[in-house]
């Protein structure tokens, strides 16, 4: 029983990833309006034109770890943005906290890169690793925040109590700030701290709105599909268990 | 010697001429006839050969004149006869087509055009040439009008003036070309040569355009526009007509010259005005009668005199006869010329028109003559107009072209040999469509070409969201450079430095000062956490001496809380059992950091590296590392401490008797409750987690999955004050206490006094606005 | 760098090795997860190793072109580079590595997290300026309660009725249900991610 759950909740999720990115729709699905990720397509459009650049951190979450899908979702928005950025004067630059998540920025702004035609133009020092320990994490990203003309701060990924002094950072370098998080400790940080603060399974949501992806949709309607079924799977169970069936 | 029958003009021509000095056209078909390539050099051709590319309107004319009714012909034919009659007189042939006959022999680089060029004598009998003086481009009045010469109307360069010198290319001679009419003569000049100069008296207008072929006959300088008289040329067929304009308008125009008051001569004031102006189709006919014209003047619609020969006259010019139109051959007129503009708006109508156009209605023509236009112009016969505007396929004759024209033609677009013609198009004629008429065109793929009306396409731009977005954004950054942004106050700035200070400096008082102060005025919790009684009955099943992993997954900035929170608890498991302790941490910086905390904070029991207890120090790899540990400690952490007494005994984690957690993140902690469950069997898992993590890991308690929790600095503080022991807790209990207190008190005046600072700025924004 | 189709293979085949030796009891699965879990390990130790070269080259590219700050990364290169000889010297447990621990390392990361602390109550004073809300004023209030309920008063401990009743049921009640509802949502979002690159419909390892 204990496996059987999950074990259904993992095929059934697959099914309805796999049945939404390959059925054709005559229109793409609708989304509810995210203030924060409209800021995000914006800013990314100003950085460009007004050559500055865009920080995006993403993060401690290793891609071993259960946070390492909160590291993923943060890859994908990363090679969203380089594709659109990479042909600024200042390319983004893009901060860890984590080696793996790292060296895997690297090869997504180079991707990037490839992707937009401008090979030239990829730095491999647009990816780095800001520190080993979260709060060292948190200073290197700080540096880059305040030494290297960001227009932009991206918070996206595994944050802990650490991103409070990233959004200080970006609060004294008068830029824009973004930010989301899986940790819910860091997402109360956000909330008083960032204007427009991504909340939840938002993080995960990010790709779809950006790009243009089909997978990436699917998988957001897939996310709605099946938290409507947890909740009523909680309602359910509370309701029996309230009555005694359970 | 009989002479060459020019067979384009019919005009006779000396035997050795290459070239007819009338029309300019090859006498003898040309031998070879390669196109011209690109790259060489344009080569003289005649400009008959240039049909194709004459204009329309000149197309027409020659098709008008062609069309001349079997009396011109005929006429024409009479002329030719008597021009033979007078072949022997050729020898003085008139200045005014001297120039031709010497085109063949003269050299290319004379910038004298040859049709131009004054009357040169056949190569036997011409003198010497003589030495041309400089001339320059003549004046008015240097123009010889009184040449007597009875010649066919050539006109001498010298009689010309200067106007033989002007540097003209010569018309190229290669044969070979398709014989097209020459330089844009009018029906007027062309049908002239068509008849006989029958009527002429002493002052034909002829004889001033009649080249001198003996002597030249120089004279002063007259300008016909002296006095406002016109001095009537004493030789030549030409001048008798202008003659007899001033005589007979003599009267008239007097009066209209003394009312312009201009220099224009008589045969100009003799001009009838605009209300005078007959109607063409009878003036044509009259025009002949009245004005005593040579034949080759006249309308070619005028029905064809007698010879005019008969009257003494000498023969029409032969340069205006040239430009008759002739027949071209059978073969060449196969195909359709190519396209030509068409004719100008402002030449006289008669013959002109082309014949897709509306024909110009007399009464505009005769507006547009109505204005000092001779007779002779303005009379030009409507018929001619009507024939034009008949329509004719019918081929045009070949003409000359001058030299300097024939030189700027493309030439592999024009002269591609003697079977030029537009390139025929083979296949089916298209009826329909914009190419109707067109041979050749490529046929419609099926299906490719829907008939009906096309598909109406939308005029607005298509643009996409994202193009759209783009251009609003855009639009946005050009209106807020216009806008003027105020500067963020820097007193803003500077009061929230201010207040960061302030707090910062109110808060490090506070915890300095009480921790120097050595408060013990709070008091420590006095009973332990319900979560943290769980630990109790799990400590006291500890065996002694068994064997403990004790993993440290927290980082230094929270090793304060950390050390606080478990040194009670751990102090109680090492001051109870005793337990063989195997230290493990998946931070880069556990390991040292649980050095730390055993000599900082059980120093009292005296553990000892290796013996009670081992550091296996950092296990890489998260959740995965985690996973292997719990599956082969030993082969996840190949290390000789394994050997050690304090974790000999240890193959499969099983083995443990207890896993002490030491964690400040939720995740890690339940990384290692999940990952490490099906490894445990049972065994119990104890944590001490920072106060952030414990609500997070409250459900793993209620399930079962974590068997007691110790929570930040209030959990370590209930468990010493359950045992009683001293612990950095009561060091730190009062400071902590009192600043949390502090930050309480903060946020809620402190927020309530932004609130209202923020709705009066508001307020005031409002009324501002 | 083009997608290899190999390395979506290997990427693929791994993740539902590693899925069915979870929920399903076969002893071959089992053994081979177990195999890659540890080739996982052993790469994410080595993955450290490439980081902290990131890092190295980083700021020396910084020290080598005099950019902004590069005083402060040849500081770091000077310290990286002292730490890791020390440390293969003598040992990750040994005295120099605790002297740097205890004087460098611990202090450094406790000013960053008292720094934190300020920016986080600063942060909750301004924040009704910023965004005057219903739900701004619901979180500072719960956020006072919290902090009051956990602050034990000289003489009378803990504040009675705040501590006992009200803290208990805010903290594991409300505050703890709206947290695992995230973190379902989080959960949720994290299973399509992994399904995503178990299908290659989402490859992080670069490539156009």
């Amino acid at each position: 029983m204990t496996q059987a759950l999950p074990l259904g909740l993992v095929i059934l999720a697959a099914v309805l990833l796999l049945a939404l990115t390959f059925i054709k729709r005559k229109s793409p699905p609708a989304f509810r309006e995210i203030a924060a990720l409209a800021r995000l397509k914006k800013a990314a459009g100003l950085a460009v034109e007004d050559g500055t650049r865009l920080h995006v951190s993403l993060g401690r979450g290793g891609l071993v770890s259960p946070r390492g899908a909160a590291s993923l979702s943060a890859l994908a928005l990363l090679r969203q943005i380089g594709e659109q950025t990479s042909i600024s004067d200042r390319p983004p630059v893009a901060t860890s906290g984590d080696p793996v998540l790292a060296a895997l920025s690297q090869d997504t702004l180079q991707a990037a890169c490839q992707s937009a035609g401008v090979d030239e133009l990829f730095q491999p020092t647009s990816g780095r690793l800001g520190g080993l320990t979260p709060f060292s994490y948190a200073a290197g990203a700080m540096t880059v925040a305040r030494q290297e003309q960001v227009s932009t701060d991206v918070l996206m990924g595994d944050f802990g109590a650490e991103v409070g002094l990233l959004t200080e950072a970006s609060e004294r370098e008068n830029s824009t700030l973004i930010a989301a998080t899986s940790e819910p400790s860091a997402q109360a940080i956000l909330f008083a701290s960032a204007a427009e603060p991504l909340v939840g399974e938002e993080l995960f949501a990010a790709p779809a709105y950006i790009g243009n992806d089909p997978a990436q949709r699917a998988s957001l309607q897939a996310q709605d599909i099946l938290r409507w079924l947890v909740i009523l799977a909680l309602l359910a169970a509370a309701g029996m268990k309230m009555v005694g069936l359970i | 010697m009989a002479d060459l029958l020019c067979s384009h003009c019919g005009m006779p021509n000396p035997p050795g001429q290459n070239v007819c000095s009338f029309c300019r056209q090859p006498l003898r078909a040309p031998e070879d006839s390669q196109p011209i390539r690109p790259g060489e050099l344009p080569t003289k051709k005649t400009t008959a050969e240039l049909e194709p590319v004459l204009p329309d309107w000149l197309k027409d004319a020659r098709a008008n004149a062609r069309r001349v009714d079997a009396d011109a012909a005929r006429a024409a034919e009479q002329a030719q006869a008597a021009v033979e009659h007078l072949a022997p007189q050729k020898e003085e042939v008139p200045d005014l087509l001297a120039g031709l006959e010497s085109a063949s022999r003269e050299e290319q680089d004379d910038d004298i055009p040859e049709w131009m060029r004054g009357a040169a004598p056949t190569p036997a009998e011409r003198p010497a040439k003589p030495e041309k003086p400089e001339q320059t481009f003549p004046r008015r009045q240097e123009i010889h009008w009184g040449d007597e010469t009875k010649s066919a109307g050539l006109l001498r360069s010298e009689e010309m003036g200067g106007m033989a010198t002007l540097p003209i290319p010569s018309a190229p001679e290669s044969a070979g070309l398709l014989r097209l009419s020459g330089d844009a003569m009018l029906p007027w000049m062309r049908g002239a040569g068509d008849e006989p100069a029958a009527e002429k008296d002493e002052r034909e207008p002829s004889d001033w355009l009649a080249g001198q072929s003996a002597a030249p006959q120089e004279k002063p300088p007259v300008s016909p526009f002296a006095g406002g008289t016109f001095q009537s040329p004493s030789t030549g067929e030409l001048t008798g007509w202008l003659d007899k304009v001033s005589s007979e308008a003599a009267a008239p125009t007097d009066q209209p010259a003394a009312e312009s008051g201009d220099s224009v001569g008589d045969w100009l004031s003799s001009l009838p005005r605009g209300e005078d102006l007959p109607a063409p189709a009878e003036s044509g006919e009259s025009f002949g009668e009245d004005i005593d014209l040579p034949e080759w003047m006249k309308p070619a619609a005028e029905p064809p005199a007698a010879p005019k020969e008969s009257q003494g006259e000498t023969s029409a010019p032969d340069w205006i006869s040239s430009f008759r139109e002739q027949e071209l051959p059978a073969e060449r007129l196969a195909e359709p010329a190519p396209e030509v503009p068409r004719a100008p708006a402002f030449v006289p109508s008669a013959g002109l028109v082309d014949q897709r156009s509306n024909p110009v209605d007399s009464s505009q023509e005769n507006e547009l003559f109505s204005i000092e236009m001779p007779d002779w112009l303005s009379n030009i016969a409507p018929a001619d107009q009507k024939s034009a505007s008949a329509g004719t396929q019918e081929a045009i004759a070949p003409a000359d072209l001058p030299s300097w024209v024939q030189a700027m033609r493309p030439v592999e677009s024009v002269l591609l040999g003697p079977s030029f013609t537009v390139p025929s198009a083979e296949g089916p004629l298209e009826e329909n469509g914009p190419l109707a008429g067109l041979r050749g065109v490529l046929p419609a793929a099926g299906g490719l070409i829907q008939p009906g009306k096309s598909k109406v396409q939308a005029i607005r731009l298509q643009s996409s969201e994202a193009q759209q977005s783009s251009a609003a954004l855009l639009e946005q950054m050009l209106a807020a450079e216009t806008q003027a942004k105020p500067l963020r106050g820097g007193g803003r700035l500077v009061s929230q430095r201010v207040l960061r200070w302030i707090i910062s400096a109110m808060l490090i008082l506070l915890v300095t000062f009480t921790l120097l102060g050595g408060s013990q005025s709070v008091p420590l919790p006095a009973a332990l956490p319900e979560e943290s009684n769980m630990l109790l009955p799990v400590i006291d099943l500890l065996a002694e001496g068994a064997p403990v992993l004790m993993i440290f997954d927290y980082e230094p900035a929270l090793a304060g809380e950390m050390e606080a929170a478990a040194a009670p608890f751990v102090d109680r498991v090492l001051g109870l059992r005793r337990p063989r302790v195997t230290i493990l941490s998946t931070s880069p910086t556990g390991a040292a950091l649980a050095e730390r905390f055993m000599a900082a904070t059980q120093s009292r029991h005296n553990y000892r590296g290796g013996e009670d207890y081992v550091n296996l120090g950092y296990l890489p790899g998260g959740t995965a590392g985690i996973l292997s540990f719990a599956e082969n400690p030993r082969a996840a952490m190949p290390s000789s401490l394994w050997v050690l007494a304090a974790a000999q005994d240890v193959n499969r984690f099983s083995d443990y008797a207890a896993v002490i957690l030491l964690t400040d993140q939720a995740e890690t902690a339940r990384a290692w409750v999940e990952q490490t469950g099906a490894a445990r069997a049972g065994l119990p898992l104890l944590v001490v987690s920072s106060a952030q993590a414990a609500p997070m890991i409250q459900p793993y308690l209620l399930s079962g999955q974590v068997n007691g929790l110790v929570s930040g600095l209030r959990g370590g503080a209930a468990f010493e004050s359950s045992s009683g022991l001293g612990s950095p807790v009561r060091r730190y209990w009062d400071a902590y206490n009192f600043a949390t207190l502090f930050a309480a008190l903060l946020i809620v005046f402190g927020g309530l006094w932004n609130f209202l600072a923020g709705a009066r700025a508001r307020r005031q924004g409002l009324d501002e606005a | 760098m083009k997608r290899s189709p190999v390395a979506a293979a290997i990427a693929i085949s791994v993740g539902l090795i590693i899925l069915l030796g979870t929920f399903v009891p076969i002893p071959l699965f089992a053994a081979v997860r177990l195999e890659l879990v540890q080739w996982a390990a052993i790469l994410a130790g080595v993955a450290v190793l490439v980081g902290i070269g990131n890092l190295f080259s980083v700021h020396y590219q910084k020290v080598r072109r005099r950019e902004k700050g590069w005083f402060y990364s040849l500081t770091l290169l000077f310290a990286m580079l002292a730490t890791l000889l020390a440390g293969v010297i003598f040992g990750p447990t040994g005295a120099w590595m605790q002297a740097a621990l205890e004087t460098i390392i611990f202090p450094v990361e406790a000013s960053l997290m008292a720094l934190l602390s300020v920016t986080l109550l600063y942060a909750g004073i301004r924040l009704l300026r910023r965004r005057a809300d219903w739900m701004s004023a619901l979180f500072l209030g719960t956020v006072a309660l919290t902090l009051l309920a956990s602050v034990s008063l000289p003489v009378i401990g803990e504040i009675p009725v705040l501590s006992d009743w009200i803290s208990p049921w805010l903290t594991y009640g409300l505050a703890a249900g709206g947290a695992r509802g995230l973190v379902l949502g989080v959960a949720l979002g994290a299973l399509t991610t992994g399904l995503r690159a178990l299908f290659a419909l989402d490859r992080p390892y670069g490539g156009k």
